[in-house]
């Protein structure tokens, strides 16, 4: 009765096929590591097919009714590793950094090379642009039509304002929170909300804020950027405002749910820190152009 | 003993009753196994009583049946973070009963309630200044005075929410866990885990706290937490990156620091992209005996002897053909379910489920193990189940099933084994059996 038989890997290979979705005929079910030779082709697109998958979960994740910050973390835990593995590769191989033009296209078919050439590993981090990815962050819908490296960086800038606003619901300030030992935690009221100081972002100008690695430089100016509009922007309209028409884009459907949660804003946050994209070879047009963005989406013009 | 338990008996399917219109969320049996308590996606709770053994019938003994169904939660909205909070029950845990009443704590993503079952079967009748339907009698008809008198009725059962424990988790809230002080019980979330006296609903201390000041930088969060069993001050958690940690109470108000840290290195020659998904481990159990643990990640189930840290002291493959499917599954979002494990009464047996409504046990002593199926179709009330075989490209026998033929969506992650005869609950989506074995039923 025990349950014995196990084939070793190899033998997989002539095994599957039916009932299993399949994106490469090469990559299979092949166990990695296993028969297939870290730093061969197949291994790349094994890697390459993975990295796409894992993207695409993430951003498919934040738009869920019931978003798992267990399943986003591990998600955004496997995108870490795959590029610092890539970066790990061509800094060995000394590839040299090929100054990248604007859309570095990257698809599931690209050769293994050309992903290399995306992700350069000193600043300034090119874009991986998602515009050629099969499963496109594109509905229908007009929204949709804006690049995906926008969605990125917007959604990173939201995740900032929206992090802001996490501390706030948490009930504890940032950087660290001081709790007394055996202090108990009241209920969280929403009329915590109140209490925020919107002009708290001023304290990271000129500063490198917290977090703030060389990696994620620009991300680091997109927050401070975007965070001084909190000053301006009342408290009550960010929440509507967010709400509503960030919601909107995103998802281009009608629903519930949005990205102003506390909770899942936070999903967000993981994406610079993994996300070699985002942002553009011209960060002052651009950023500036996104910062209008912003805007009107914070205003609701 | 597992030999005996392949013989097994009294297939109970309760699907017949309509409850179960939605997914089955959680199972557990109370302390003496006399209540068995289901939670759903719809936030309904069902309660059901082992009827007593009768000399009279003897195949009716040990059955479970229905003793109260109630709505425990409802769908909520957060109106601040445009929120929808499940209804869905995540986990129940029954509290060690000291009078007649019974109580169970129930929790959804946010809020944990107490709830109290009590019984009624007697009635009060024979008023003086009312009359049978309840009316006011009026007084000029009242000639004599009598006593009311306690008169049988039919099995009430009410279900009321003594306590409601709520706005205390900003994540979502994956277990529950009553201390053995019988006071006391902690709810953990993704981030954090808060101790609660059960008497006090405002507030709860906070007891672990793995948020980073920086959110971009977390990488690992709480998957499930357990009191000791005997020890009111220990208690477990584990994480997404596949440890255990031991916390102390007594050692200092805040537990960031563990008293043990359980973690097995990596084997370097298993190493995939998704060797840290399947590492997550999704729930933990301390034996009865308290010396004990039960882990379930995606593909093992170990059993870790708290005196040793540094690997498991037993690790049981559920499902090792898994291994190298394991890029379909994560594209099917498969490889993110969370299985439950389980032991038996003596701490002899482990079960955890699988898919294709397969579940698993394992004899810690023979280790001999055994894969069994719960669906209508390969077992019939009272059949005895037979034992299942995964195929694996080896010599295919009759009846095995093929790794392609496994059906991903008949997944049992809910399953609960009675805390001292081999009655084992197994929850297979919307359908709930309950399995016994027959030899002991045989012996009654």
């Amino acid at each position: 009765m025990l349950f014995s038989e196990h084939t070793n890997g190899v033998g997989w290979a002539k095994m599957t096929g039916k009932g299993l979705k399949r994106k490469l005929p090469e990559e299979g079910d092949l166990p990695e590591g296993a028969t297939v030779q870290k730093g061969s082709g197949l291994y790349s697109a094994q890697r390459q097919s993975v990295l796409n998958i894992s993207l695409d979960k993430y951003n498919r994740g934040q738009r869920l009714l019931e978003p798992s910050l267990r399943r986003s973390v591990l998600i955004a835990n496997t995108l870490r590793q795959i590029q610092e593995e890539i970066r790990q590769e061509a800094s060995d191989s000394g590839t040299p950094q090929i100054s990248t033009p604007p859309v570095a296209q990257v698809s599931p078919l690209s050769e293994s090379s050309s992903l290399k050439e995306a992700l350069p590993t000193p600043t300034p981090p090119s874009r991986l642009s998602m515009e050629n990815h099969p499963m496109g962050l594109g509905d229908s819908d007009d929204w949709t039509l804006l690049s995906s490296e926008e969605d990125f960086s917007l959604s990173s800038a939201i995740s900032s304002l929206l992090k802001e606003l996490d501390v706030v619901i948490d009930g504890s300030p940032a950087p660290s929170p001081q709790r007394t030992p055996l202090g108990s935690i009241e209920n969280l009221e929403t009329e915590k909300a109140d209490k925020q100081e919107p002009c708290r972002a001023e304290s990271k100008h000129g500063g490198c804020p917290e977090g703030c690695r060389p990696s994620e430089t620009v991300f680091g100016n997109l927050e401070i950027m975007s965070s001084s509009y909190l000053c301006d922007v009342a408290l009550d309209d960010l929440f509507l405002d967010i709400d509503t028409s960030v919601y909107e884009r995103e998802a281009g459907s009608l629903g519930s749910r949005t990205l102003s949660s506390a909770a899942s804003d936070e999903f967000l946050k993981y994406l610079p820190s993994c996300h070699p994209s985002s942002f553009s070879m011209n960060p002052n047009a651009r950023d500036l152009n996104e910062l209008e963005h912003i805007m009107e989406i914070l205003v609701g013009s | 003993m597992l030999v005996e338990f392949l013989r097994r008996i009294s297939f109970v399917n309760v699907a017949v009753q309509s409850h179960y219109t939605d997914i089955i969320s959680t199972v557990e049996f109370n302390q003496t196994g006399e209540l068995l308590a289901t939670g759903d996606k719809g936030g309904r709770v069902v309660i059901f009583q082992r009827e007593p053994e009768s000399k009279n019938e003897p195949h009716c003994q040990g059955e479970y049946n229905v003793y109260s169904t109630f709505q425990s939660h409802e769908p909520e909205f957060d109106y601040l973070k445009s929120l929808e909070i499940e209804e869905k029950i995540n986990k129940i845990r029954w509290l060690p009963q000291h009078n007649a009443a019974h109580f169970l704590l129930s929790t959804n993503d946010k809020t944990i309630k107490l709830w109290k079952v009590s019984e009624r079967d007697k009635r009060p009748e024979g008023y003086n200044l009312k009359d049978e339907e309840g009316r006011l009698k009026g007084l000029s008809t009242v000639t004599s005075l009598q006593v009311p008198v306690l008169m049988p009725v039919d099995l009430m059962v009410e279900v009321s929410p003594r306590r409601i424990f709520a706005n205390a988790h900003t994540y979502h809230v994956n277990s529950i866990s009553v201390n053995s002080d019988c006071e006391t019980y902690m709810s953990a979330d993704d981030l954090r885990i808060n101790l609660w006296h059960l008497g006090i609903t405002d507030r709860s201390f906070n007891i672990v706290d793995i948020k980073p000041a920086n959110m971009e930088e977390l990488t690992e969060v709480i998957t499930a937490a357990e009191f000791h069993p005997d020890h009111c001050n220990l208690f477990v958690y584990s994480s997404s990156k596949g440890t255990l940690r031991l916390c102390d109470m007594r050692a200092s108000a805040l537990c960031d620091q563990h008293s043990k840290l359980f973690e097995e290195p990596e084997d370097p020659s298993n190493r995939s992209f998704f060797s840290e998904i399947i590492s997550s481990i999704s729930d933990v159990k301390f034996s009865h005996s308290g010396r004990y643990l039960l882990t379930r990640d995606y593909l093992t189930a170990n059993v870790w002897d708290l005196n040793m840290e540094n690997k498991p002291i037993e690790t049981y493959q559920v499902h090792d053909y898994l291994r190298s499917k394991l890029c379909s599954l994560y594209e099917n979002d498969c490889i993110f379910d969370k299985f439950e494990c389980a032991w038996n009464g003596t701490d002899s047996v482990i079960m955890t489920g699988a898919y294709n409504n397969f579940f698993r046990m394992f004899d810690r002593n023979t280790k001999r193990d055994v894969t069994l199926e719960a669906s209508r179709e390969s077992s019939k009330p009272r059949a005895v189940l037979k034992p299942r075989r995964v195929c694996t490209g080896g010599k295919r026998r009759k009846d095995d099933i093929s790794v392609d033929s496994l059906d991903f969506t008949k997944k049992i992650l809910h399953t609960a084994w009675h805390p001292a005869e081999n009655i084992i609950a197994i929850a297979a989506t919307n359908n709930l059996y309950i399995f016994q074995d027959k030899v002991s039923s045989e012996m009654h």
